[in-house]
This record gives structure tokens, C-alpha cells and sequence, in this order.
């Protein structure tokens, strides 16, 4: 498609320049003046009942302005909502609580709220609060949270917050036709997002009395929530998002936002509040922890005849998105093949843990985990090369995933990733060591870009030509760093025909942008950039037709280009795109145009037995490392690293490479190093110290391999990169390992004394 | 942070002046890569903050025949650009390039690192190994503290409330060429230690004439190996001796479990940085 000028050309971003020269202004670099300080007073033990809170000393501290609790609180209980418009029903809404309430459910439980002069007052106002707390017993392991007679988290009767099922075939006939079958358990631990920028943001009332707040998030439309929770309408309470230090799904639900509208509408004074890294860890979302329980029926030959999983997952102490992202497991827990027979079931269960919630890859990553570990242990069992099992089984174009049903029209690119990925490798690197052990991993997986169709999803998107031919672009997109805002201006420069300097763009504001939706979903290049591309081709339109009127030839003729419209064919004959313009603004023809794009709509599905179409589409992906083990000491160093994804098309080429590179490298500090821990409800890990992500002297050789067969469903053929990137190669680390040295891990991350201990058994079983 | 006092002077004597006024009062800092965080965590009240990083007699490096002396304000990122370090006492160089990051390099001291005594200090190791001592001030008063003889704890140390180190002292003998470092952390770099050993070594004819070595993060100090120094002094090397020395090492270490390893792991890890270490140093010897 060598005609486009700006798409699919690895040029330099629309926020490239701001961010390099640290002229950028995240939401943090913001003050205003007589502006507060605000503090959240968490919760120190994970399950306790609340007696008494007095917060006469702390009010009485100069300085304070002002100190709230629940009861201050105008509606302390909501639900949970994400921006969809469509009603979901109950399975999917959870309690959404302001501040503990009578009882906290875990530690770093927000409890109070404080507002003052300066950060140090509220931080001593905080530590003034009296909380009488009467401790309780709580849970903390999902399976123990399950069993009937366990301590209630809630106020429901059950800590089971949803049960998912998902079927097809004869489960039991399908294992009777095995010839092997394996079992096994898998374990992946609660991680962090550990986004450089941590949840924050500055507060104010206009002299519209509406409650601005300029913050980071991910989900703008919570402007309804907080709202909400404040008893205003909605039209009362404006978000001003930024661009954003990382989002990865924690900033997807609220995090400080009511609490900034809360004291700002307390005190009608601004208020900024911003998490230090250990609030984040403590007391925001974490990804959510699976126990993985699979069996997996083959033939001889390696054909997939069954396959059945339970997974349990732990919510934490509420629910936030976790019917969501137990969903999103449930519908990826066979992965990316093709087997008669399957039987699935999910269960979420609320313990006494910090909550988890969406964390990039949403429930796709960990039965992935799972099920390539498997894979491979049967690959090894059978004799059969990794590429070859998968070659094999997986999910090729027009057969249908084997969880829901769901057939795939389009170009399923799994067996070209999959070998690409695995030759890519190349030569097995020398290595001189004599403990060092060298050993190689594959694994392939799908995930979903676009929200689930029964939520009804929808994007807006205003596009506007001024009369000097510059183009300006209001779209309520949050950008989380991934180049959101940049992909929308280089869709209207190329449909417009203007260079990417003449375009001027106005992201994230929900009073003056038209709402975009949610930076979630890994829906933002199709949604999002499905409403520019339809903005900006109707006033593509207009001019086209206006152009041929004046050159008196038929539109189709027409192209845009370097601003210009120019007969195809033959460029000597053209009119500048000024002149064009000049004519419409005489005539009245309107340059501008906001546009709604809507994405495919289906019913809820029957939660017990979910079919049928859940999401609009798929990426599918492979990825496949080199790694060294030190047998001596257990330390695994990733030597080579590739990755591979059909991304339809690369609309910009290094925001697509950046997001699979950055990608592998969150996966890979998933398998090897990451885990927050956390010990009857208290995180042992509670900053970079103890939670320890790779560092860039860990960052491998990576290789990013682009397919780009245009059968995606965002403009161009584009489909979704941003989370399925990080979504595989923890187990393509993990099959490496036993490659390399003959050890499954089976529980993340896999630490070196992991290794050790499965590698030298004998020596840690007499100690 | 308002309510701490902070001073910054210029010269030892205007530190050693303030010490013996304010005594336990008194908080120095160097490069604050200990105290600030130890701020932030209320680990130290509020205090006046005494910065001695700007004292330009307090850093040095320097060699005199063969008695090495080296200033408590010299930073990490100074041990590893300084040439006769990394040709002549190459152990602390590859202590110093395995500590944290550039940034934090640049910042912490040889003498913070020393006085904050935490077992998993980096430099502790192979300055414990190069058996140096430290010089030590207070008003009108100066000692010698063998390195050996100072860490009495986590966080805490011999010197007295007025005291400071002004510099670490040390020989280079036969052994202290070569010597060898190493460290075991959970990443590549910007990684607290699970286990370090720091080893130097003389051979002779295949024998173990002399040896001196210590380890991190075993013990609640860094720890020097005497048992296993004296087990190997006098035999010939060989594998069968390897492995009995490492059970010399499991003996003396006394690690704990926390976040980053079990006591186990890390007890097992000495016995094998130890034989590498001295598998390096034999190689590189004969
Ligand atoms: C991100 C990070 C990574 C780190 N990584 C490592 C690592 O890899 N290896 C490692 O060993 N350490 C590491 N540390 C710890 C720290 O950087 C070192 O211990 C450093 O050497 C401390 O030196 P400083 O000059 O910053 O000490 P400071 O913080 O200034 O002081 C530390 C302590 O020593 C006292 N003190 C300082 N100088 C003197 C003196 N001359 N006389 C008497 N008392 C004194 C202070 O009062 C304080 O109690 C790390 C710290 C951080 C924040």
C-alpha cells in the first residue's frame, strides 16, 4: 500500500518532541494557587472492625482544613461502573465504597481524608486520627475464601464474587479418546503496575461551580462516578486528563479522583493528592493471582482431543473489574487452539488481600501461563519439536476458538508467528561458562483488542479544517504513553492531505472533547481511530467534491496529498488544498465534523455457559526466547528475545515496535522477578526495593517482527497491539527453562531459588 | 522534612566541632542515600543533618609505597574512575561497578556505606578482606578501628556519638593482587545483595599459602571467614578440599530469610560464590 504519505511511516510522535525535552506537563507538574495538600489515611490491618474514628485532634491541628470520614461521605456506596453505556446487569457490577465503612476489608483500606496547608501538616492531621479498630480473623487464600463457613469478606453470604463457565463437545468422551493426558497446577502471584508516575492529580471548583480534576486516568467517563458520589449531576464535574507516566490498566479505576472531589468540595479550595510508590503498591489494584488447575487429552501424534481448566482467581477485599478480567480468562483458557472437548470453569473470590483489578493483558496472560507450560510438557512427552505441537493444533483462518465458538473470518496468523518467531532465534548463542546451561522457549496465545460487544462500545471524534489548512482534532482520548494522541493526528493528516506539523490536537477533557472511551481494552487504534478516520474522510469528502466541481472532473478522479487535490495519475493537474478551502468556507460547506464510531453489538451472554461472539476481534502472537541457566546458582538471563505479532497494519511503525519491545519486557520481569507479596493481607514488598522490576542492564536483545496482514478490524486493517504484547512470553521463559536444565517452574515468578531447589533437591531436602 | 536543621560546612574540624556539641543530635550526611530514605521512612526523627559532602579533604585516594588510604566522602563512582584502583586494587573496583546504578554511584560514599553497617553493604566485603582499618575522629581525638572489629550489628557500629571516619586504611601485601568479587542480586544491576564474597589469595606450588575472605549478607555483619581462611591456609587445592572449605563456609555464615531469599538459599549460594571465587583467583594465579 505504498500510497500513504504519514500512515504506516515510522515517523517521530505528535508528543515526541514535549516529552524529550521535559517541556510536558504531567499531572504532577501543576499547582494553583492557595492550593491544599491531601492525604488519605489507610487502613492498618486487613480485616477489622471499625469501632469508633475521632478526628478531634486532627481537626484541631492548625493548618487543617478539612478531615473527612465515610460519613461525610454524600454517597460513601456505588457501583462500579467503566464507561460502558449498555447495561450489563448485576453479574458484573460490584460495590464501589468511598472510604471503610464499620469494617475494612484490607490493609491500606482508605478510611479518612485530609486537606491542608502543606503536605507535612496532612500527613501529621493523618497520623491524629483515632481509629478504634477491633481486628478480625479475615482470609487471604481464595481456596480457603471459597470453602463454606469462611470468613466474610463482605456483607454478601459468600466470598464467590462470580462463577464463569465455558463448554463445548463431551468433556468426558474427549479424554477417553486420549492417548495421553497430563495434568498439572499452575500458580501466578498478584503483581503491580509499577507505572513510573503514581496515581495523582490537582482538584479545583470553577466559577461555574463545577469540580475540575486534572489527573492522570485511564477512564475519563468515571466523571459520572464521582459525580455520583457527590450527589451532583454529571455535567458538574469535569475530568482533565493528562498525558500520562504509564497506566497499564491501574489507572483504568478510580484511584484518587473522588477523594480530590471530596475535599475540594469540602473545603472549595484546590486540592492536589498524589500516591507516594508505597500507597501505590499498597493500596491500589493489583493484577490478580490464578491458581490454574488444567488437564490436557491428546493423541499420540499430538492432537488435541480435551481439555478442561479450573481457575481461581483472588479479587482482594472488592470487586472493581474482576468479573471483567475473570471473563477475559475464561474465554482465553484454551488458548489459541483448536480442541473438540472443553470444559471450563472460573471462580473469583473476594479474601481480605489489596483489591486487584485490571492489570495489561486483563486475564489473558495467566491461563496462558497455564496452558503453554502444558503444551510444551506434552510436546517433550510425545517427542514432538515446540513449533510442530503448535503448528499442529492452533487456530488457523475460518476455524473458531474453542472456548466460545467464535469463528475467525479473517486472516488467523498463527502458524506464520509461530514460525517466524521460533526461526527468528537463529544460532545458538556460545557460551564459554561451564555452569551456564543454554536452553530455548516458544509460545503462542490470542488476546482480544476492543471492549467485550455485549458492553455496547462506541468513539467519538471532532475533526475541523481551518481555513489556513491546519487541522485541528478534539478527541477524549487518555494517552497513556503509547502514542494514543499521536495515532488520531496522523490519521487526519493522511486522510487530509496535511503534513503531521499542521495538526493540533486537544485530548482527554470531558466538558470540550467528545468522549473516546476508555485507554483500555487495547481498543484505541480500532475504536478511536475508526471515529477520526470517519471524521476526517467526511470532510475529505467535502473537499474532494467541492475540488471536482471546480476542475470540473468526476470526484473519484481525486486524490489528496502534500495539500493538494490532484487527478490521479496525472499530478500536473491539481488545485492546493487552501483554494479548496477558500471556496467550501464562501459556500458554507462545513469543514468540520464529529463522528461516532460504533462498535459490533451482541447480548450478554449466558454467563455459566459463555458462546458465541464476546469480542470483536483478536491479535494473535508468538514469541519465542533464548535464554542461559546457572545451574550453580538458579539465574536465568534472557539472551535473545523475539517477538512477533500479525498487528494488521503498523500505522506508525515505532509506536507498534515500542509497545511489543516494552511489552516482552513487563512479561519477562512477570516469569522471572515480580511479585508482590503478601503475608495474611500484608504486602512484604512494599516499594522498588523489595518489588523489584528489570532493569534496562536486564533489558535482552529483542527483535520485533511485524506481520501485517491487514485483516484488523481499526483503520487501514490496523488491529490492537498495546496489551496482547505482554501477553505470552512468560511461558515461552518458563519452556526455556526446561529446555535448559530439565525443571518446570510451575509457580511465577521464577526466582533463582525456585530453580535451585527444583535442581538440587537433595541438598534442600535434609535442611 | 521542615522540621529537620541542616548545616553544611566546609572543613573536618567545623564537623568534629558540631559532633561533640550535638552529639546523638547530630546526622551525617554524605551522599544521603541511606539517611534520606531513612527519612522518609521515619527511621530517623527529626534532626540536624550534618552534610560533609562538600568537604574536600575528606576525599582522596591515595598510595604511599605500599600503604593505600582512601577518604570517607570518596563516592563509588570515584573508586571505579580512578585508575590506580582498578589496576592495583582491582577487588574494590569490581565491588564498586556492581553497586546500584551510576546515579546512586555518584552519590554514596565508601564511608556511608561502611557506617550505615548493613550486611549487605557492598564495599564491606572486600575492605573486610584487604583487612583495613578506619580512622576515626572525634574533637582532639583520632583511633584506628579495624574494619573487621567495627560492625556490631545491623545499623550499628563502634564509633562513638561524636565520632566520625574520616578515611579507610589499608596494605596491599601479596594477596591483595589479584582479588576477586562477587555478587549475587535478583537483576543486573540496582539489586541489594542476596549473597557477595570477597576473596584475595596467595598460591604457591598449588598450595594455599595465604587467604582472606569475607562475605555479605550472611550474617548480621558483613562477615570475615576465619575458620575457613585457616582450613585452607597450608593445603593444596583440589576439589575433594573445595568441598569440605564449603562446609568450613556453612558454618560460619548465619544468614536470615527475608523477601528477596531464604536462609537456605543463601547458605547454599556462600558455599558456591566462595568456590568460584576461588576457582577464579586460581585460574587467574596460575
Ligand atoms: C537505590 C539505592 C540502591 C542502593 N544500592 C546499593 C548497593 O548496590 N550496594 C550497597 O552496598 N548499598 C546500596 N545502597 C545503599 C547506599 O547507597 C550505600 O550504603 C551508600 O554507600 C551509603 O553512602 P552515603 O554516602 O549515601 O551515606 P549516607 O546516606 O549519607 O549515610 C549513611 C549512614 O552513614 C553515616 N555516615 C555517613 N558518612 C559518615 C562518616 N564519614 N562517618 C560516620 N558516619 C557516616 C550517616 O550518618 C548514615 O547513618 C543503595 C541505596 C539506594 C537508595
Amino acid at each position: 500500500m505504498s500510497e500513504f504519505k504519514i500512515v504506516g511511516k515510522p515517523i517521530p510522535r505528535e508528543d515526541a518532541r514535549a516529552k524529550a525535552k521535559g517541556e510536558l506537563k504531567y499531572a504532577d507538574d501543576f499547582s494553583l494557587p492557595g492550593m491544599l495538600y491531601g492525604k488519605v489515611l489507610h487502613s492498618k490491618y486487613p480485616a477489622a472492625k471499625i469501632i469508633s474514628i475521632d478526628t478531634t485532634k486532627a481537626k484541631q491541628l492548625p493548618g487543617v482544613h478539612a478531615v473527612l470520614t465515610a460519613r461525610d461521605v454524600p454517597h460513601n456506596e456505588t457501583i462500579t461502573r467503566f464507561g460502558q453505556s449498555a447495561e450489563v446487569g448485576k453479574g458484573f457490577e460490584g460495590l464501589y465504597r468511598v472510604l471503610a465503612d464499620k469494617k475494612v476489608r484490607f490493609r491500606g483500606e482508605a478510611v479518612a481524608l485530609v486537606a491542608a496547608d502543606t503536605e507535612e501538616i496532612a500527613e501529621e492531621a493523618a497520623a491524629l486520627i483515632e481509629v478504634n479498630y477491633e481486628p478480625l480473623p479475615g482470609v487471604f487464600d481464595p481456596v480457603e475464601a471459597m470453602k463454606p463457613g469462611a470468613y466474610l469478606v463482605g456483607e454478601g453470604d459468600s466470598n464467590i464474587i462470580c462463577k464463569f463457565g465455558c463448554s463445548q463437545g463431551d468433556i468426558k468422551k474427549g479424554f477417553a479418546e486420549a492417548e495421553v493426558i497430563i495434568e498439572d497446577t499452575y500458580q501466578v502471584p498478584f503483581v503491580d503496575h509499577a507505572y513510573l508516575e503514581t496515581e495523582g492529580g490537582v482538584a479545583w471548583i470553577d466559577e461555574k461551580e463545577v469540580i475540575n480534576i486534572r489527573v492522570g486516568s485511564q477512564v475519563i467517563e468515571h466523571f459520572r462516578d464521582v459525580a455520583e458520589v457527590l450527589g451532583l449531576p454529571h455535567n458538574q464535574v469535569r475530568y482533565i486528563g493528562t498525558m500520562m507516566g504509564g497506566g497499564f490498566g491501574g489507572k483504568e479505576d478510580i484511584t484518587v479522583e473522588t477523594y480530590l472531589a471530596l475535599l475540594t468540595w469540602k473545603t472549595k479550595k484546590p486540592v492536589r493528592l498524589f500516591y507516594t510508590r508505597e500507597e501505590s503498591i499498597l493500596c491500589h489494584s493489583k493484577r490478580h493471582p490464578f491458581i490454574m488447575h488444567y488437564k490436557v487429552g491428546a493423541k499420540k501424534d499430538g492432537r488435541l482431543v480435551a481439555l478442561e481448566a479450573e481457575l481461581i482467581s483472588d479479587a482482594g477485599a472488592y470487586p472493581y473489574l474482576s468479573p471483567w478480567v475473570n471473563l477475559y480468562a475464561t474465554v482465553n483458557a484454551a488458548g489459541p487452539y483448536c480442541i473438540p472437548n472443553v470444559k471450563i470453569n472460573t471462580y473469583c473470590v473476594l479474601t481480605n488481600n489489596t483489591f486487584t483489578s485490571a492489570n495489561r493483558g486483563f486475564g489473558a496472560p495467566q491461563p496462558n501461563v497455564a496452558y503453554e507450560s502444558l503444551m510444551d510438557e506434552l510436546a517433550y512427552k510425545l517427542k514432538i519439536d515446540p513449533l510442530e505441537i503448535r503448528r499442529k493444533n492452533c487456530i488457523t483462518t475460518g476455524k473458531s476458538l474453542s472456548t466460545t465458538g467464535q469463528v475467525f473470518n479473517t486472516y488467523v496468523a498463527l502458524p506464520e508467528v509461530a514460525e517466524k518467531a521460533w526461526k527468528a532465534l537463529g544460532e545458538t548463542k556460545k557460551v564459554e561458562d561451564k555452569n551456564k546451561r543454554i536452553g530455548r522457549g516458544l509460545a503462542i496465545g490470542l488476546m482480544s483488542y476492543g471492549r467485550m460487544t455485549f458492553l455496547h462500545d462506541t468513539s467519538r471524534c471532532y475533526v475541523r479544517l481551518e481555513s489556513d489548512g491546519s487541522v485541528l482534532i478534539r478527541s477524549g482520548i487518555p494517552d497513556l504513553g503509547g502514542g494514543q494522541v499521536s495515532l488520531l493526528c496522523q490519521i487526519a493528516a493522511e486522510e487530509l492531505g496535511v503534513p503531521m506539523s499542521k495538526i493540533r490536537i486537544y485530548y482527554s477533557d470531558t466538558a470540550l472533547t467528545p468522549l473516546a472511551g476508555t485507554t483500555t481494552a487495547t481498543r484505541q487504534t480500532y475504536m478511536s481511530g475508526n471515529a477520526t478516520l470517519k471524521a476526517a474522510r467526511e470532510i475529505k469528502k467535502r473537499i474532494i467534491q467541492k475540488a471536482a466541481e471546480m476542475m470540473n472532473v468526476n470526484p473519484e478522479k481525486l486524490v489528496i496529498g502534500e495539500e493538494k487535490i490532484i487527478v490521479k495519475y496525472d499530478s500536473a493537474q491539481y488545485l492546493p488544498l487552501l483554494e479548496v478551502i477558500k471556496a467550501c468556507n464562501t459556500e458554507g460547506i462545513e469543514l468540520f465534523c464529529e463522528a461516532q464510531f460504533k462498535g459490533p453489538f451482541t447480548m450478554v451472554p449466558d454467563l455459566s455457559n459463555i458462546r458465541g461472539t464476546i469480542f470483536p476481534d483478536f491479535t494473535f502472537g508468538a514469541q519465542a526466547v533464548e535464554i542461559s541457566v546457572d545451574i550453580e546458582t538458579g539465574q536465568v538471563e534472557v539472551l535473545k528475545l523475539v517477538t512477533c505479532y500479525d498487528v494488521g497494519k503498523a500505522i506508525n511503525p515505532l509506536s507498534v515496535e515500542g509497545q511489543m519491545e516494552g511489552g516482552s519486557i513487563y512479561g519477562m520481569g512477570y516469569a522471572l522477578m515480580e511479585e508482590v507479596v503478601m503475608e495474611k493481607g500484608v504486602t512484604l514488598t512494599p516499594s522498588f526495593s523489595e518489588y523489584i522490576i528489570p532493569t534496562a542492564a536486564d533489558v535482552p536483545e529483542v527483535e520485533a517482527i511485524l506481520v501485517e496482514s491487514g485483516g484488523g478490524l481499526g483503520p487501514y486493517g490496523a488491529k490492537g497491539i498495546g496489551e496482547p504484547s505482554c501477553s505470552i512470553i512468560a511461558p515461552a521463559i518458563l519452556n526455556a527453562i526446561y529446555d535448559a536444565v530439565g525443571v518446570r517452574i510451575k509457580s511465577l515468578p521464577a526466582t533463582p531459588e525456585k530453580i535451585i531447589r527444583a535442581l538440587k533437591k537433595h541438598y534442600f531436602e535434609g535442611r | 522534612m521542615s522540621q529537620f536543621r541542616y548545616i553544611s560546612p566546609k572543613t573536618k574540624e567545623e564537623v568534629l566541632k558540631i559532633l561533640e556539641e550535638e552529639k546523638s543530635e547530630a546526622c551525617i550526611v554524605a551522599g544521603g542515600s541511606n539517611v534520606l530514605p531513612y527519612i522518609r521512612d521515619k527511621i530517623i526523627p527529626p534532626k540536624l543533618l550534618l552534610d560533609i559532602s562538600g568537604i574536600e579533604e575528606l576525599n582522596y585516594i591515595k598510595k604511599n609505597g605500599s600503604n593505600w588510604r582512601i577518604g570517607a566522602t570518596t563516592t563509588i563512582s570515584d573508586l571505579i574512575s580512578s585508575k590506580i584502583i582498578r589496576e592495583e586494587c582491582n577487588i574494590l573496583c569490581q565491588a564498586a561497578e556492581q553497586f546500584a546504578d551510576p546515579l546512586v554511584r555518584n552519590k554514596a560514599t565508601i564511608g556511608g556505606n561502611l557506617a550505615d553497617a548493613s550486611p549487605a553493604a557492598d564495599t564491606a566485603p572486600p575492605l573486610l578482606a584487604l583487612d583495613a582499618g578506619l580512622e576515626v575522629e572525634s574533637k582532639g581525638k583520632k583511633r584506628e578501628i579495624f574494619l573487621k572489629d567495627f560492625f556490631l550489628g545491623p545499623r550499628k557500629t563502634a564509633l562513638q556519638d561524636d565520632e566520625m571516619i574520616t578515611g579507610i586504611n589499608f596494605k596491599s601485601d601479596s594477596l591483595n593482587k589479584p582479588g576477586c568479587f562477587i555478587k549475587l542480586g535478583l537483576r543486573q544491576a540496582m539489586a541489594i545483595s542476596v549473597v557477595t564474597v570477597a576473596m584475595v589469595l596467595e598460591i604457591e606450588e598449588n598450595r594455599v599459602k595465604d587467604i582472606r575472605v569475607a562475605m555479605g549478607s550472611v550474617a548480621p555483619i558483613p562477615l570475615r571467614l576465619f575458620n575457613a581462611e585457616e582450613f585452607l591456609k597450608n593445603k593444596h587445592l583440589n576439589d575433594d578440599l573445595i568441598e569440605e572449605a564449603k562446609n568450613k563456609v556453612y558454618e560460619e555464615v548465619n544468614p536470615i530469610s527475608d523477601i528477596r531469599a531464604s536462609a537456605e538459599y543463601r547458605c547454599y549460594i556462600s558455599g558456591i560464590l566462595f568456590k568460584r571465587a576461588l576457582e577464579k583467583l586460581t585460574n587467574q594465579t596460575s
